[in-house]
């Protein structure tokens, strides 16, 4: 979870190559193909997104059907990654769980870049009072561990997926304030910011058409780690029982209910958590990538 | 009824002379070193008070603290306990207890017929709000001491199941000062007369009990006695091959023939009284219409359940009571057939597609989350969109307890402590029930229920409850499941552990060699 | 110095109550009434009453928060409502497994971290380096409850060396300690490549190299000695990290620490104890916070408290 806050510790220097015109977006693209890994990491995210869009055509079974006949299977032609113990293929719960995974994770960090932007950009923007009240928010957030601050805000709200992406957003929440808002102060006094305001540009205006496009980019990278981030943590309330209830194929919970059978049927534990970490690595490697291209001096 | 008692009393004096002779031949230092029998258990006790407990975990530990005026042998006899003889008035309204001389409690006070009178003064009081109250006091008129060691108790009628009702666990005699001094809090600082002694009780991940060093029956074999909770089946049954636990229970049916193969390992499997049951919120639309509940009982594949899920470690009940429990008549089981149900929900005008709750405790019962998805897989072939919600055992408890809470369907189990057809009808299903949480009220019923409890002639009392049986099998308050069967994991080294028919773990006798 | 550690402590004082404000407000934030969920759901009302009147329900929120505060002064979390027993009771009994978990994971992270890193930045760009940080790019991807229950498959189940759960002894707290500090380790080792990395092109490593001290010697003395300030930051990072995934690792392997205790709570809806230990938790990682930025002086003289 700890490399976006690496990450940020360096995002003063990001947001100096926030503001890139037309070629430099070519340049980053350009880079961004000559990395291996990061193309890895692209096409590893589009052959999951492929597959959870097309979940009901590719998944060989019914993903809830119980078939008690053949529970507890081991992998075999017919079922390539085993039963569960209803009998139900395996697979095509990993295929249509791809949905939810991918779902939570990017509507939890949709939450988390719109108000975390809008937060951040006040802030940076307007400094001030308003800046301080909201950083000194943010920094209380910051002071909870992100998994247990995630897990406080389920336990208010209640077990499932919809509080699971609320929770995931909220903890998300100050990262991405942080960011914006010294994209934006470092946006702010340009020489062209300052001549649409003298050329009478509201504040909203500059906000809006200026400010944001411009400190958009480090957002991008961002948004793609703290993806995978967030695919990780929704499994990891799912496990502990507070996401996802049955008979939905969310892969925490899979993990979980397979973990009676660990010793007579490992692979019902172990496929979904491959599931996972091919997702999560495929965030990860595209959020390196992207942050590569973005300025090849940030490295971690 | 007099000769029964003579006979059961004379049996037991022969039973008690045997287990004279173990004590006298027992006599040897008892110190071989400090042996400590951990149990691992799927969950933790919830209250150490025998009065306000009311769930089997809780009980296994009672039955270790405390003493009760009788209790039941391996073959469910009633036998002796604190009392050593006890008659009955002409009328059978009185009863008269002669305890055991010498008893102590493990705070030192004497066991005499006024801590006898104190202890069941104090479940009969309504204000102290305790759970298993209804057990007694719906019979019980008063307790006095006829004399030191002599204790009466006056029954409201004549109740056929007293003695078996006397040796339920929830009977323990607690010492008196440490009600006084403690009060509700017993249940985390019991004191009992019992063979074992409450050390400390670490919330979450073990409780210890002692051996108590004047026990005055039978001296306790192992120094102390742990009780772990662990929820993950798995972890339970590797702590057994590994030598971590020297008991387990319940061992998950997936685990059993694994556990049988090991030559370090004996497993038991234990008939039980328990049957298992989903129980509908009957005031509730669409479960408050008859067909609705009984089209939820067609639609449940018991056999897959006993076959697939239980490993055949059980059976479809065939009644809301165990074929074990006196009383016990087969009104059949609703056979599955989806179609039928579904046909019975078109009628009751309830729409494909209605969302219902569904919740479950995990890692209470033998494969009960497993259970509860299959359950609700059925429910979800019918039409229904079945919401599911599994809990902890103990908040699944609290949560249950309060039928605005939100459910529509449980899972629970009632195992019959008292082995008779009134405590597996009474609390259950007549509408005062202390355990009717489907809220079914039939009066019909309700008079067959009390009439049971009055009768004494067992041919009558037995044609009442097949009365009963049957009209709460056409109610169908309950979604009728299965008849458990309690597989019970020890160590080769560990002896005298046993399950029994009501569900005790039975650990007094238990020995480590 | 000594200015600085005051301001710095000064300055964990607001972010602390911060804290404790977002903590208050979490059992307000329960849909229902908070003194009903306090006394439990067997309560009557005049119990419902009475615990209303305790907390001060029944007053303004800010004279409630100040009883609050005063209560967390005095150390006193509340009762628990599932044992009945003070919460920070409860915590404290629990607490030394899971600082134990977190503490080891620390070494694994370190020890592993660094020595992969280092592995890495001193052969950087060869073979070795790339397949290290592909690991360490898995490690990062792996979820810490699905590492922990393949640990148990290999070591408890098939190797049977060591235990699967409890936390009877130091052997039952390798496998979650392992299972918990890998994936840091491997975020640990991604930074100590590049911060080594950045170093060793620096004058004054290639001036100590040309002056012919041995290799080694240049690596770990100049080097590794200026690279431990992002390290020590990891630390106070990812102990926060590890904290949090302290509550799975509990959950695989049955420890009955603070972690497995927060979600009891949960799951019993024991909201003092979960208010209680959220608070303690932050309140610790706050606290861990600041030591490591005090720490940054020990390892860095060139850091100027300022």
């Amino acid at each position: 979870m700890s490399q976006i806050d690496l990450a940020l510790q360096q995002d003063e220097s990001t947001s100096e190559h926030a503001y890139a015109s037309r070629s430099q977006w070519k340049m980053m693209v350009s880079r961004f193909k000559k990395n291996k890994r990061a193309m890895v990491g692209f096409w590893m995210v589009v052959f999951c997104v492929t597959v959870a869009l097309l979940a009901p055509w590719v998944a060989p079974y019914d993903p809830i059907e119980q078939n008690m006949q053949i529970m507890l299977e081991g992998p075999s032609l017919s079922h390539p990654f085993g039963t569960d113990e209803f009998g139900r293929d395996i697979l095509s719960r990993i295929i249509h769980g791809t949905q939810i995974s991918l779902m939570t994770g990017i509507v939890g960090v949709l939450i988390a870049v719109i108000l975390g932007v809008a937060l951040g950009t006040i802030s940076g923007y307007f400094g001030g009072l308003a800046d301080t009240l909201i950083m000194r928010i943010m920094d209380i957030f910051m002071a909870f561990p992100s998994f247990l601050l995630a897990l406080a805000i389920v336990s208010v709200l209640g077990p499932g997926m919809i509080n699971v992406m609320i929770a995931i957003g909220i903890f998300s929440v100050p990262t991405f304030a942080r960011l914006s808002r010294s994209s934006v102060i470092s946006i702010k006094d340009k020489e062209y910011i300052e001549a649409v305001k003298a050329m009478g540009g509201s504040n909203l205006h500059i906000i809006i058409k200026h400010v944001i496009p411009n400190s958009i980019a480090p957002i991008i990278v961002l948004s793609s780690m703290r993806i995978a981030t967030a695919i990780i943590t929704a499994a990891g309330l799912s496990f502990l029982g507070m996401g996802a209830q049955p008979p939905t194929p969310e892969w925490g919970a899979m993990l979980s209910t397979g973990r009676e059978y660990l010793r007579v049927a490992p692979h019902v534990s172990t496929m979904p958590g491959l599931a996972i970490m091919f997702l999560v690595l495929g965030f990860n490697m595209l959020g390196d990538g992207l942050r590569d291209a973005l300025d090849p001096k940030m490295k971690l | 009824m007099k000769r029964l008692i003579s006979l059961t009393i004379a049996s037991l004096m022969l039973l008690l002379s045997a287990c004279g002779n173990n004590a006298s031949s027992g006599e040897q230092p008892a110190a071989e070193g400090p042996k400590d029998l951990v149990v691992a258990l799927g969950s933790e006790p919830i209250s150490l008070d025998p009065q306000d407990a009311s769930d089997g975990i809780s009980l296994h530990a009672t039955e270790l603290i405390y003493d009760k005026l009788v209790t039941f042998d391996k073959d469910m006899n009633i036998i002796p306990e604190l009392a050593k003889e006890w008659s009955m008035s002409e009328d059978g309204k009185s009863w008269t207890f002669t305890l055991q001389e010498g008893a102590k409690f493990q705070d030192g006070e004497p066991v005499n017929a006024e801590a006898v009178k104190a202890s069941f003064d104090r479940i009969l009081d309504k204000n102290n709000k305790l759970k298993r109250r209804s057990l007694f006091a719906d019979f019980i008129e008063s307790v006095s001491v006829e004399s030191e060691y002599k204790v009466t108790f006056q029954l409201k009628f004549q109740y056929a199941p007293l003695l078996a009702t006397l040796a339920h666990p929830n009977g323990g005699i607690h010492s008196p000062k440490n009600t006084a001094e403690k009060g509700k809090s017993v249940g985390k600082s019991p004191v009992g007369s019992g063979p074992y002694q409450f050390k400390e009780w670490i919330s979450g991940e073990k409780l210890v009990l002692e051996a108590n060093p004047n026990y005055w029956g039978e001296k306790p074999k192992v120094k102390s006695i742990t009780f772990k909770p662990v929820v993950e089946n798995a972890a339970r049954s590797l702590m057994l091959e590994t030598g971590e636990a020297d008991v387990i229970l319940p061992i998950p049916a997936t685990d059993i023939d694994r556990l049988k193969n090991n030559d370090q390992v004996k497993v038991e499997l234990y008939p039980s009284n328990r049957n298992l049951y989903m129980g509908m919120n009957t005031q509730k639309a669409p479960f408050d219409n008859v067909k609705v509940r009984q089209a939820l009982n067609y639609a449940v594949d018991k056999e897959t359940i006993v076959n697939k899920i239980m490993m055949g470690n059980a059976k479809p009940a065939e009644a809301a009571i165990s074929g074990l429990t006196w009383g016990y008549s087969p009104v059949g089981t609703y056979p599955y057939d989806p179609e039928k149900a579904k046909q019975l929900l078109a009628e009751a005008g309830v729409k494909p597609g209605t969302t219902i709750k569904l919740w479950t405790p995990e890692g209470r019962y033998l494969m009960d989350r497993q259970l509860s998805e299959f359950v609700q897989a059925n429910l979800q072939a019918v039409g229904f969109n079945v919401e599911f919600r599994k809990w902890e055992w103990g908040a699944y408890q609290e949560a249950i307890d309060d039928p605005n809470s939100g459910y529509d369907l449980f899972l629970l189990s009632w195992a019959v402590p008292t082995n008779d057809a009134d405590w597996g009808l009474r609390p259950n299903f007549s509408t005062e029930g202390s355990n009717n949480r489907t809220l079914f009220s039939n009066a019909e019923l309700d008079a067959l229920i009390d009439q049971g409890m009055k009768t004494t002639n067992e041919e009558e009392r037995k044609q009442i409850y097949a009365k009963a049986l049957q009209i709460i099998k056409d109610e169908a308050p309950w979604i009728f499941l299965v008849e458990m069967k309690q597989p019970i994991g020890v160590r080769k080294n560990v002896e005298g552990v046993y399950g029994s028919n009501t569900e005790r773990l039975i650990l007094r006798d238990a020995d480590k060699k | 110095m000594f200015a600085y550690i005051v301001k710095r402590l000064l300055q964990v004082i607001p972010t602390l109550i911060g804290v404790s404000i977002l903590t208050f407000f979490l059992i307000h934030a329960v849909p229902g009434d908070p003194a009903r969920m306090i006394a439990g759901p067997e309560a009557s009302a005049e119990e419902v009453a009475e615990v209303r009147e305790h907390l001060g329900l029944d007053q303004p929120l800010y004279v409630q928060y100040g009883k609050y505060v005063s209560n967390l002064l005095k150390g006193d979390l509340g009762v628990s409502l599932r044992s009945e027993r003070p919460v920070l009771d409860e915590i404290m009994g629990r607490f030394p497994s899971t600082i134990t978990l977190t503490v080891m994971a620390i070494a694994v992270m370190v020890v592993i971290g660094l020595f992969a890193g280092i592995f890495s930045a001193t052969r950087p760009n060869s073979l070795i380096d790339n397949v290290t940080m592909m690991v360490s790019l898995f490690g990062i991807s792996l979820p810490v409850f699905w590492l922990g229950l393949m640990l148990i498959l290999l070591f408890s189940y098939y190797l049977n060396l060591l235990p699967s759960g409890g936390n009877d002894g130091f052997s039952h707290f390798i496998l979650p300690a392992l299972a918990l500090g890998l994936s840091s380790s491997a975020i640990l080792a991604r930074l100590t490549r590049s911060s080594m990395l950045e170093v060793i092109n620096q004058d004054f490593v290639r001036t100590a190299r040309a002056k012919g001290v041995k290799e080694k010697l240049v690596v770990y003395k100049h080097t590794l000695k200026n690279a431990l300030i992002p390290i020590v930051t990891i630390i106070g990072l990812e102990f926060g990290t590890l904290l949090g995934g302290a509550v799975l690792t509990e959950t695989v392997f049955s420890i009955n620490g603070l972690g497995r205790f927060i979600i009891q709570s949960i799951q019993f809806r024991d909201y003092p104890s979960i208010q209680g230990s959220i608070l303690f938790v932050a309140a610790i990682f706050v606290i861990v916070n600041l030591l490591v930025d005090l720490c940054y002086g020990l390892v860095d003289p060139r850091v100027k408290y300022e």
